[in-house]
């Protein structure tokens, strides 16, 4: 794994918003950043990238049906009780993926750890899938690198053959935040995709679905809503006022209700119980567990529910080196083992393993001078070489 | 290793696209659909944009005086 600076395409500005992908630069500060990429060799990708991705989307399904037998593992999660039925019901009914996101930490020297899995709602496969590619062909073409480069990367394809798997005949809706642009541009290309794979389609805004009196979410036509792709988490579902009626309305979700088990950071202890020493787990324990304490003084600190790096502390040596503020923590936090962020030339990069329909298939890479990534954090690109 | 693939996008981008039609603006903007609130139907007991879904953010992921978080992660 290596970190190399190289010229950026002085049009990849003007070719990010030809193909929809308007919040390259957000609130002034480049969050594509092309200026440089990392390459890993094949052998990197497939045995410690690939291999453990899949490895750790199966421990982790063994851990939802663990969850889904005995609600001692729900309570341990603080999901709230009144939806344990409806995510049972959900794992029952064998309701389908469609994508997920391992953060992992990685060096190219000892084994990818987990860091969390954004297994719910991940962002940034827009520019994971496509413009990474879209760079990759062009800094090929423009001899900015190597012609022999290729690139760890078939998410869009698996996209939409995972869509024609689950769409079936149904209408396919997309909500979310549409006021935001990440969101937003994340839903207009999950929809691409899914009109791709022959889905008809709706996008809309969260705040937009109605209910009716017959019990069924509705669009803004009054059209029952069957199939749901939401990019709005589970835990803010259950706050809202239509989650009484989830159990009773018969829309099928995606990410299904058994995601809200594997989007909370509870997991990290949990996956460390069921796979001690794993290679590529790190010790974790809820931190009101006095086993917390075998991790010494030296730990990350992170909320059981919490987004984009926000209440997340560093404490090394008792000493608290970087702290996160944000609005969560009120279900409690866990501790994992510090794992260090490696040093490139002064930035931290995070990998971002994808997987469509349970495959391990494309690779996206945050990095910043923060050793906490956050939604500030920049996207480079990576390639084979 | 996968080089000969091509990746294209069928409704994101395309110049002859506006952005309403890639979701770029709510729904509300695009104008000519109903809102139950107009009374067209009568039957849809609840909507609201916030009181249906979509209030969780600012009342428990609210941070500042930003607005609240994005729903994705």
């Amino acid at each position: 794994m290596q970190r190399i600076a190289c010229p950026e395409r002085d049009d990849w500005r003007a070719t990010a918003e030809s193909t929809g992908f308007t919040f390259h630069t957000i609130d002034g500060e480049r969050y594509w950043d092309e200026r440089a990429y990392y390459a890993f060799t094949l052998d990197e990708i497939e045995r410690a990238i690939e291999l453990p991705t899949s490895e750790i989307e199966a421990m982790c399904l063994e851990l939802v049906g663990r969850a889904i037998d005995d609600e001692s593992y729900l309570r341990r999660l603080k999901i709230p009780q009144a939806f344990w039925d409806l995510i049972k019901a959900s794992w029952h009914r064998d309701e389908a993926s469609l994508y997920g996101r391992l953060d992992l930490k990685f060096d190219g020297n000892g084994p990818a750890k987990l860091l969390e899995y954004n297994a719910d709602t991940p962002t940034s496969i827009f520019e994971a899938a496509v413009f990474q590619w879209t760079w990759l062909e062009q800094a090929i073409a423009r001899n900015i690198i190597p012609k022999r480069a290729d690139q760890y990367n078939s998410i869009h394809d698996r996209l939409i053959e995972a869509w024609k798997k689950l769409g079936g005949s149904h209408r396919l809706h997309l909500a979310g935040m549409t006021g935001n642009a990440e969101d937003a541009g994340t839903l207009a290309y999950l929809e691409d995709t899914a009109a791709q794979a022959g889905l008809k389609t709706t996008l809309l805004d969260i705040g937009q679905i109605g209910l009716r009196d017959d019990g069924q979410f509705v669009d803004l036509d009054d059209r029952a809503i069957a199939l749901a792709f939401k990019l709005y988490p589970w835990e803010w579902m259950f706050h809202d006022a239509f989650s009484k009626n989830l159990a009773t309305a018969p829309t099928r979700w995606i990410e299904p209700p058994w995601k809200a088990i594997l989007s909370n950071k509870g997991i990290l202890p949990l996956l460390w119980e069921m796979f001690p020493n794993h290679p590529n787990l790190l010790p974790a324990y809820f931190e009101d567990d006095p086993q917390a304490a075998q991790l010494g003084t030296s730990f990350v600190r992170k909320p059981i529910y919490s987004r984009e790096g926000a209440n997340i502390e560093l404490v090394s040596a008792g000493v608290t080196l970087v702290a996160e503020e944000g609005p969560y923590g009120a279900e409690g936090f866990i501790r994992q083992a510090l794992a260090p962020l490696p040093n490139f030339s002064g930035q931290y990069p995070v990998l971002g393993s994808w997987l469509v329909d349970h495959t391990p298939c494309g690779l996206s890479i945050r990095e910043d001078e923060n050793p906490i990534t956050g939604n500030t954090s920049r996207f480079l690109p990576h390639a084979i070489l | 290793m996968k080089r000969s693939r091509r990746v294209l996008l069928k409704m994101m981008g395309s110049v002859a696209v506006g952005a309403a039609s890639i979701g770029l603006t709510s729904a509300d903007g695009r104008g000519h659909r109903h809102d139950a609130a107009a009374g067209t139907k009568g039957n849809i007991s609840h909507r609201s944009t916030s009181g249906g879904f979509g209030g969780a953010p600012r009342r428990i992921a609210r941070f500042g005086d930003d607005d609240p978080s994005h729903g994705g992660s």
